[in-house]
Protein backbone atom coordinates (compact mmCIF):
# COMPACT_ATOMS: atom_id res chain seq x y z
CA UNK A 1 0.00 0.00 0.00
CA UNK A 2 2.72 2.43 1.01
CA UNK A 3 4.73 1.39 -2.04
CA UNK A 4 1.83 2.35 -4.34
CA UNK A 5 1.41 5.64 -2.49
CA UNK A 6 5.12 6.33 -2.89
CA UNK A 7 5.03 5.62 -6.58
CA UNK A 8 2.04 7.98 -6.95
CA UNK A 9 3.96 10.63 -5.02
CA UNK A 10 7.02 10.08 -7.24
CA UNK A 11 4.79 10.50 -10.31
CA UNK A 12 3.43 13.74 -8.88
CA UNK A 13 6.93 15.07 -8.22
CA UNK A 14 7.91 14.22 -11.81
CA UNK A 15 4.80 16.03 -13.12
CA UNK A 16 5.57 19.04 -10.93
CA UNK A 17 9.09 19.25 -12.38
CA UNK A 18 7.87 18.97 -15.96
CA UNK A 19 4.72 21.10 -15.79
CA UNK A 20 4.05 22.93 -12.52
CA UNK A 21 0.78 24.43 -13.77
CA UNK A 22 -0.72 20.99 -14.50
CA UNK A 23 0.39 19.77 -11.08
CA UNK A 24 -1.29 22.73 -9.41
CA UNK A 25 -4.54 22.13 -11.30
CA UNK A 26 -4.34 18.44 -10.33
CA UNK A 27 -4.11 19.39 -6.66
CA UNK A 28 -7.02 21.81 -7.10
CA UNK A 29 -9.12 19.08 -8.80
CA UNK A 30 -8.28 16.64 -5.99
CA UNK A 31 -9.40 19.17 -3.35
CA UNK A 32 -12.57 19.93 -5.30
CA UNK A 33 -13.31 16.21 -5.54
CA UNK A 34 -12.81 15.80 -1.79
CA UNK A 35 -15.25 18.63 -1.15
CA UNK A 36 -17.75 16.93 -3.47
CA UNK A 37 -17.36 13.61 -1.64
CA UNK A 38 -17.92 15.31 1.73
CA UNK A 39 -20.95 17.21 0.40
CA UNK A 40 -22.69 14.08 -0.90
CA UNK A 41 -21.80 12.17 2.30
CA UNK A 42 -23.69 14.80 4.29
CA UNK A 43 -26.55 15.62 1.90
CA UNK A 44 -27.35 12.41 0.04
CA UNK A 45 -26.05 9.15 1.61
CA UNK A 46 -27.22 7.13 -1.42
CA UNK A 47 -24.34 8.65 -3.42
CA UNK A 48 -21.06 6.82 -2.73
CA UNK A 49 -17.84 8.18 -4.25
CA UNK A 50 -14.41 6.78 -3.43
CA UNK A 51 -11.17 8.72 -2.97
CA UNK A 52 -9.33 9.98 -4.95
CA UNK A 53 -11.78 11.82 -7.19
CA UNK A 54 -10.55 14.57 -9.53
CA UNK A 55 -13.09 17.25 -10.47
CA UNK A 56 -11.98 19.88 -12.99
CA UNK A 57 -15.52 21.06 -13.88
CA UNK A 58 -18.97 21.14 -12.25
CA UNK A 59 -20.19 17.76 -11.00
CA UNK A 60 -23.80 17.25 -10.09
CA UNK A 61 -25.92 14.34 -8.82
CA UNK A 62 -29.64 14.61 -8.21
CA UNK A 63 -32.61 12.32 -7.79
CA UNK A 64 -33.67 9.62 -5.34
CA UNK A 65 -31.69 6.69 -6.82
CA UNK A 66 -28.35 5.14 -5.91
CA UNK A 67 -25.03 6.23 -7.44
CA UNK A 68 -21.67 4.47 -6.89
CA UNK A 69 -18.44 5.85 -8.33
CA UNK A 70 -15.20 3.91 -7.83
CA UNK A 71 -11.77 5.32 -7.11
CA UNK A 72 -9.53 7.36 -9.43
CA UNK A 73 -12.29 8.82 -11.61
CA UNK A 74 -11.85 12.27 -13.10
CA UNK A 75 -14.23 14.84 -14.58
CA UNK A 76 -13.10 17.24 -17.30
CA UNK A 77 -14.79 20.24 -18.94
CA UNK A 78 -16.36 19.82 -22.38
CA UNK A 79 -18.75 22.22 -24.18
CA UNK A 80 -18.77 24.36 -20.99
CA UNK A 81 -20.37 21.52 -19.04
CA UNK A 82 -19.28 19.09 -16.42
CA UNK A 83 -20.99 15.81 -15.63
CA UNK A 84 -24.51 15.50 -14.32
CA UNK A 85 -26.09 12.26 -13.15
CA UNK A 86 -29.85 12.22 -12.67
CA UNK A 87 -31.76 9.28 -11.23
CA UNK A 88 -35.47 9.39 -11.95
CA UNK A 89 -36.83 6.67 -9.65
CA UNK A 90 -35.75 5.25 -6.23
CA UNK A 91 -34.94 1.89 -7.89
CA UNK A 92 -32.49 3.45 -10.32
CA UNK A 93 -28.85 2.49 -9.93
CA UNK A 94 -25.77 4.02 -11.56
CA UNK A 95 -22.43 2.20 -11.15
CA UNK A 96 -19.18 3.59 -12.53
CA UNK A 97 -15.87 1.71 -12.38
CA UNK A 98 -12.42 3.03 -11.52
CA UNK A 99 -10.03 5.12 -13.67
CA UNK A 100 -12.95 6.54 -15.72
CA UNK A 101 -12.65 10.00 -17.26
CA UNK A 102 -15.72 11.90 -18.40
CA UNK A 103 -16.27 15.31 -19.94
CA UNK A 104 -19.67 16.91 -20.44
CA UNK A 105 -21.56 13.65 -20.02
CA UNK A 106 -25.15 13.41 -18.92
CA UNK A 107 -26.70 10.26 -17.43
CA UNK A 108 -30.46 10.10 -16.95
CA UNK A 109 -31.28 6.78 -15.36
CA UNK A 110 -34.62 5.15 -14.71
CA UNK A 111 -33.55 1.50 -14.31
CA UNK A 112 -29.85 0.71 -14.37
CA UNK A 113 -26.70 2.15 -15.90
CA UNK A 114 -23.41 0.33 -15.48
CA UNK A 115 -20.07 1.62 -16.80
CA UNK A 116 -16.91 -0.48 -16.52
CA UNK A 117 -13.34 0.45 -15.64
CA UNK A 118 -11.23 2.89 -17.68
CA UNK A 119 -14.12 4.20 -19.79
CA UNK A 120 -13.77 7.55 -21.58
CA UNK A 121 -16.64 9.73 -22.73
CA UNK A 122 -17.09 13.11 -24.39
CA UNK A 123 -20.19 15.28 -24.51
CA UNK A 124 -22.70 12.44 -24.73
CA UNK A 125 -26.03 11.31 -23.36
CA UNK A 126 -26.80 8.02 -21.64
CA UNK A 127 -30.49 7.61 -21.07
CA UNK A 128 -32.48 4.42 -20.51
CA UNK A 129 -35.90 5.87 -21.33
CA UNK A 130 -37.09 7.81 -24.36
CA UNK A 131 -38.58 10.65 -22.32
CA UNK A 132 -37.35 11.81 -18.95
CA UNK A 133 -39.49 14.72 -17.86
CA UNK A 134 -42.73 12.73 -17.54
CA UNK A 135 -42.38 9.14 -16.33
CA UNK A 136 -45.99 8.28 -17.23
CA UNK A 137 -44.99 8.55 -20.88
CA UNK A 138 -42.49 5.72 -20.47
CA UNK A 139 -45.07 3.10 -19.52
CA UNK A 140 -47.09 2.51 -22.67
CA UNK A 141 -45.58 4.00 -25.74
CA UNK A 142 -44.22 3.02 -29.12
CA UNK A 143 -40.86 1.30 -28.86
CA UNK A 144 -41.05 0.98 -25.09
CA UNK A 145 -42.11 -1.84 -22.85
CA UNK A 146 -42.05 -1.30 -19.11
CA UNK A 147 -41.80 -5.04 -18.38
CA UNK A 148 -39.02 -6.17 -20.74
CA UNK A 149 -36.89 -3.06 -21.12
CA UNK A 150 -33.57 -3.07 -19.33
CA UNK A 151 -30.89 -0.49 -18.74
CA UNK A 152 -27.50 0.24 -20.28
CA UNK A 153 -24.40 -1.88 -19.67
CA UNK A 154 -21.01 -0.64 -20.84
CA UNK A 155 -17.89 -2.80 -20.52
CA UNK A 156 -14.29 -2.00 -19.68
CA UNK A 157 -12.05 0.37 -21.62
CA UNK A 158 -14.83 1.75 -23.84
CA UNK A 159 -14.42 5.03 -25.67
CA UNK A 160 -17.69 6.97 -26.17
CA UNK A 161 -17.48 9.76 -28.74
CA UNK A 162 -18.99 13.20 -28.49
CA UNK A 163 -22.63 13.97 -29.35
CA UNK A 164 -23.61 10.30 -29.13
CA UNK A 165 -26.70 8.93 -27.42
CA UNK A 166 -26.93 5.54 -25.75
CA UNK A 167 -30.55 4.55 -25.10
CA UNK A 168 -32.26 1.61 -23.44
CA UNK A 169 -31.53 -2.14 -23.96
CA UNK A 170 -27.94 -1.53 -25.03
CA UNK A 171 -24.96 -3.75 -24.15
CA UNK A 172 -21.49 -2.59 -25.11
CA UNK A 173 -18.58 -5.02 -24.84
CA UNK A 174 -15.03 -4.45 -23.63
CA UNK A 175 -12.53 -2.33 -25.64
CA UNK A 176 -15.15 -1.12 -28.13
CA UNK A 177 -15.65 2.37 -29.55
CA UNK A 178 -18.87 4.35 -30.00
CA UNK A 179 -18.22 6.86 -32.76
CA UNK A 180 -19.13 10.53 -33.03
CA UNK A 181 -22.88 11.18 -33.17
CA UNK A 182 -23.95 7.54 -32.96
CA UNK A 183 -27.35 6.68 -31.48
CA UNK A 184 -27.58 3.13 -30.05
CA UNK A 185 -30.88 1.61 -29.05
CA UNK A 186 -31.97 -2.03 -28.61
CA UNK A 187 -28.63 -3.41 -29.73
CA UNK A 188 -25.56 -5.29 -28.62
CA UNK A 189 -22.05 -4.18 -29.51
CA UNK A 190 -19.57 -7.05 -29.15
CA UNK A 191 -16.07 -6.87 -27.69
CA UNK A 192 -13.56 -4.76 -29.68
CA UNK A 193 -16.13 -3.45 -32.19
CA UNK A 194 -16.81 0.00 -33.62
CA UNK A 195 -20.42 1.24 -33.62
CA UNK A 196 -21.43 4.26 -35.70
CA UNK A 197 -24.40 5.88 -37.39
CA UNK A 198 -27.74 7.33 -36.44
CA UNK A 199 -29.61 5.01 -35.91
CA UNK A 200 -26.76 2.57 -35.27
CA UNK A 201 -27.52 -0.87 -36.77
CA UNK A 202 -24.31 -2.82 -37.25
CA UNK A 203 -20.96 -2.75 -35.52
CA UNK A 204 -17.64 -3.45 -37.25
CA UNK A 205 -14.72 -5.42 -35.77
CA UNK A 206 -11.86 -3.02 -35.12
CA UNK A 207 -9.20 -5.69 -35.73
CA UNK A 208 -10.36 -6.04 -39.34
CA UNK A 209 -10.50 -2.25 -39.90
CA UNK A 210 -6.91 -1.95 -38.72
CA UNK A 211 -5.92 -4.85 -41.00
CA UNK A 212 -7.49 -3.22 -44.09
CA UNK A 213 -5.66 0.00 -43.40
CA UNK A 214 -2.36 -1.84 -43.15
CA UNK A 215 -1.60 -0.40 -39.77
CA UNK A 216 -1.03 -3.76 -38.10
CA UNK A 217 2.07 -5.83 -38.75
CA UNK B 1 -44.29 25.45 -3.63
CA UNK B 2 -42.34 25.21 -6.89
CA UNK B 3 -45.55 24.95 -8.87
CA UNK B 4 -47.06 27.95 -7.06
CA UNK B 5 -43.99 30.02 -7.96
CA UNK B 6 -44.18 28.81 -11.57
CA UNK B 7 -47.87 29.75 -11.77
CA UNK B 8 -47.09 33.19 -10.32
CA UNK B 9 -44.35 33.74 -12.90
CA UNK B 10 -46.75 32.68 -15.65
CA UNK B 11 -49.39 35.12 -14.40
CA UNK B 12 -46.86 37.97 -14.29
CA UNK B 13 -45.68 37.12 -17.79
CA UNK B 14 -49.28 37.04 -19.07
CA UNK B 15 -50.01 40.47 -17.55
CA UNK B 16 -46.79 41.90 -18.96
CA UNK B 17 -47.66 40.68 -22.45
CA UNK B 18 -51.21 42.02 -22.18
CA UNK B 19 -49.95 45.49 -21.28
CA UNK B 20 -46.93 45.78 -23.55
CA UNK B 21 -47.40 43.62 -26.63
CA UNK B 22 -50.77 43.03 -28.23
CA UNK B 23 -49.54 40.48 -30.78
CA UNK B 24 -48.90 37.95 -28.01
CA UNK B 25 -51.89 36.07 -26.60
CA UNK B 26 -51.39 33.73 -23.69
CA UNK B 27 -54.01 31.46 -22.13
CA UNK B 28 -54.65 30.97 -18.43
CA UNK B 29 -52.76 28.52 -16.25
CA UNK B 30 -49.29 29.03 -17.77
CA UNK B 31 -46.47 27.66 -15.61
CA UNK B 32 -42.92 28.91 -16.10
CA UNK B 33 -40.33 26.84 -14.23
CA UNK B 34 -37.37 28.36 -16.00
CA UNK B 35 -36.90 31.57 -17.94
CA UNK B 36 -38.70 32.10 -21.22
CA UNK B 37 -37.08 34.25 -23.89
CA UNK B 38 -39.05 35.90 -26.70
CA UNK B 39 -37.49 37.65 -29.69
CA UNK B 40 -38.97 39.49 -32.65
CA UNK B 41 -42.34 41.11 -33.27
CA UNK B 42 -44.38 38.30 -34.83
CA UNK B 43 -47.55 36.72 -33.52
CA UNK B 44 -47.42 34.26 -30.66
CA UNK B 45 -50.43 32.34 -29.35
CA UNK B 46 -50.11 30.01 -26.35
CA UNK B 47 -53.10 27.95 -25.22
CA UNK B 48 -54.30 27.09 -21.74
CA UNK B 49 -52.42 25.07 -19.07
CA UNK B 50 -49.05 25.07 -20.80
CA UNK B 51 -45.81 24.21 -18.99
CA UNK B 52 -42.44 25.75 -19.80
CA UNK B 53 -39.25 24.55 -18.14
CA UNK B 54 -35.64 23.54 -18.46
CA UNK B 55 -34.31 20.02 -18.97
CA UNK B 56 -33.15 17.94 -16.02
CA UNK B 57 -29.45 18.16 -15.30
CA UNK B 58 -28.64 21.05 -17.64
CA UNK B 59 -28.80 24.53 -16.17
CA UNK B 60 -27.72 26.37 -19.31
CA UNK B 61 -30.70 25.56 -21.51
CA UNK B 62 -34.09 27.28 -21.51
CA UNK B 63 -37.06 27.80 -23.83
CA UNK B 64 -36.66 30.48 -26.49
CA UNK B 65 -39.38 31.43 -28.96
CA UNK B 66 -38.05 33.55 -31.86
CA UNK B 67 -40.12 35.20 -34.58
CA UNK B 68 -37.90 36.52 -37.35
CA UNK B 69 -40.33 38.96 -38.98
CA UNK B 70 -43.76 40.55 -38.59
CA UNK B 71 -45.66 37.85 -40.51
CA UNK B 72 -44.28 34.98 -38.48
CA UNK B 73 -46.84 33.11 -36.44
CA UNK B 74 -46.30 30.57 -33.67
CA UNK B 75 -49.38 28.73 -32.42
CA UNK B 76 -49.14 26.47 -29.41
CA UNK B 77 -52.17 24.45 -28.30
CA UNK B 78 -53.47 23.42 -24.89
CA UNK B 79 -51.66 21.31 -22.23
CA UNK B 80 -48.36 21.59 -24.11
CA UNK B 81 -45.14 20.84 -22.22
CA UNK B 82 -41.99 22.46 -23.58
CA UNK B 83 -38.67 21.63 -21.92
CA UNK B 84 -35.63 23.54 -23.24
CA UNK B 85 -37.14 23.91 -26.73
CA UNK B 86 -35.78 26.44 -29.24
CA UNK B 87 -38.32 27.61 -31.83
CA UNK B 88 -37.27 29.96 -34.60
CA UNK B 89 -40.05 30.91 -36.97
CA UNK B 90 -40.10 32.90 -40.21
CA UNK B 91 -43.42 31.67 -41.66
CA UNK B 92 -45.56 29.59 -39.32
CA UNK B 93 -45.21 26.87 -36.71
CA UNK B 94 -48.29 25.11 -35.35
CA UNK B 95 -48.15 22.81 -32.35
CA UNK B 96 -51.26 20.84 -31.37
CA UNK B 97 -52.70 19.87 -27.99
CA UNK B 98 -51.09 17.60 -25.33
CA UNK B 99 -47.66 17.75 -26.97
CA UNK B 100 -44.50 16.88 -25.00
CA UNK B 101 -41.18 18.17 -26.37
CA UNK B 102 -37.76 17.92 -24.71
CA UNK B 103 -34.53 19.75 -25.68
CA UNK B 104 -35.26 20.17 -29.38
CA UNK B 105 -34.58 22.75 -32.06
CA UNK B 106 -37.49 23.51 -34.40
CA UNK B 107 -36.91 25.91 -37.31
CA UNK B 108 -38.98 26.52 -40.42
CA UNK B 109 -36.33 28.24 -42.51
CA UNK B 110 -32.77 27.65 -43.70
CA UNK B 111 -31.77 31.30 -42.93
CA UNK B 112 -29.44 31.43 -46.02
CA UNK B 113 -29.38 30.14 -49.58
CA UNK B 114 -26.82 27.58 -50.70
CA UNK B 115 -25.19 29.98 -53.19
CA UNK B 116 -21.90 31.71 -52.47
CA UNK B 117 -23.54 35.01 -51.52
CA UNK B 118 -25.38 33.37 -48.60
CA UNK B 119 -28.32 35.67 -49.30
CA UNK B 120 -31.98 35.14 -48.39
CA UNK B 121 -33.25 31.70 -49.45
CA UNK B 122 -35.01 31.98 -52.84
CA UNK B 123 -37.53 29.16 -53.12
CA UNK B 124 -39.00 29.39 -49.67
CA UNK B 125 -42.60 30.35 -49.17
CA UNK B 126 -45.24 29.78 -46.58
CA UNK B 127 -46.74 26.77 -48.36
CA UNK B 128 -43.61 24.61 -48.38
CA UNK B 129 -41.99 25.77 -45.16
CA UNK B 130 -44.62 25.74 -42.47
CA UNK B 131 -44.30 23.16 -39.72
CA UNK B 132 -47.31 21.37 -38.32
CA UNK B 133 -47.06 19.17 -35.26
CA UNK B 134 -50.23 17.24 -34.46
CA UNK B 135 -51.92 16.36 -31.18
CA UNK B 136 -50.35 13.98 -28.61
CA UNK B 137 -46.92 14.07 -30.26
CA UNK B 138 -43.80 13.33 -28.17
CA UNK B 139 -40.34 14.42 -29.26
CA UNK B 140 -37.23 13.19 -27.44
CA UNK B 141 -34.10 15.01 -26.37
CA UNK B 142 -31.40 16.40 -28.72
CA UNK B 143 -33.46 16.14 -31.91
CA UNK B 144 -34.04 18.69 -34.70
CA UNK B 145 -37.16 19.38 -36.77
CA UNK B 146 -36.45 21.05 -40.13
CA UNK B 147 -38.63 23.12 -42.45
CA UNK B 148 -41.73 21.82 -44.21
CA UNK B 149 -42.28 18.88 -41.87
CA UNK B 150 -45.70 17.67 -40.85
CA UNK B 151 -45.86 15.27 -37.92
CA UNK B 152 -49.11 13.33 -37.59
CA UNK B 153 -51.18 12.79 -34.46
CA UNK B 154 -49.76 10.58 -31.68
CA UNK B 155 -46.37 10.13 -33.35
CA UNK B 156 -43.24 9.56 -31.26
CA UNK B 157 -39.82 10.89 -32.31
CA UNK B 158 -36.93 9.26 -30.46
CA UNK B 159 -33.97 11.07 -28.92
CA UNK B 160 -31.18 12.30 -31.19
CA UNK B 161 -33.15 12.20 -34.45
CA UNK B 162 -33.14 14.74 -37.29
CA UNK B 163 -36.60 15.06 -38.88
CA UNK B 164 -36.45 16.36 -42.46
CA UNK B 165 -39.44 14.54 -43.99
CA UNK B 166 -43.04 14.23 -42.85
CA UNK B 167 -43.87 11.53 -40.31
CA UNK B 168 -47.24 9.71 -40.48
CA UNK B 169 -49.55 9.56 -37.49
CA UNK B 170 -49.14 7.02 -34.65
CA UNK B 171 -45.63 5.84 -35.51
CA UNK B 172 -42.17 5.79 -33.94
CA UNK B 173 -39.41 7.52 -35.94
CA UNK B 174 -35.69 7.47 -35.21
CA UNK B 175 -32.37 8.39 -36.75
CA UNK B 176 -30.75 10.88 -39.11
CA UNK B 177 -32.76 11.28 -41.36
CA UNK B 178 -35.67 10.12 -39.19
CA UNK B 179 -37.33 6.98 -40.53
CA UNK B 180 -40.40 5.14 -39.30
CA UNK B 181 -39.33 2.13 -37.20
CA UNK B 182 -42.64 0.92 -35.79
CA UNK B 183 -46.23 1.69 -36.61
Amino acid sequence: MSCVAMSNFAKFVKLFRENPYAAASLVKAFLRGSVNILYYKCVNPRVVIKQPFFVYEKFEVSGPGRVCIDANCSIFPSVFRGVSIITLTPQAEVRIGNYCSFGGMMIRCQREVEIGDRAMAGYSLIQDTLFTEDLNLCENNYGQNAQTDSGVKIGKNVWIGAHSCILQNTRIGDDSVISLGAVCRNMEVKDYHLASGNPCRHSLPIARIVQYRGASK
Amino acid sequence: MKELLARLRGKVFQLKCRLAKNEIRIGNGLRIYKRLILHGNGTLIIGENCTIGGIKGDREQYVSLDTLNRDARIEIGRNVKLYAVRLSCRYSIKIGDNVHIEETGIMDTDFHSIERERSEPLNENKANCEIKIGNNVKIGARSIVAKGVKIGDAAVIGPGSVVIRSIPSSSLALGNPAKVVER
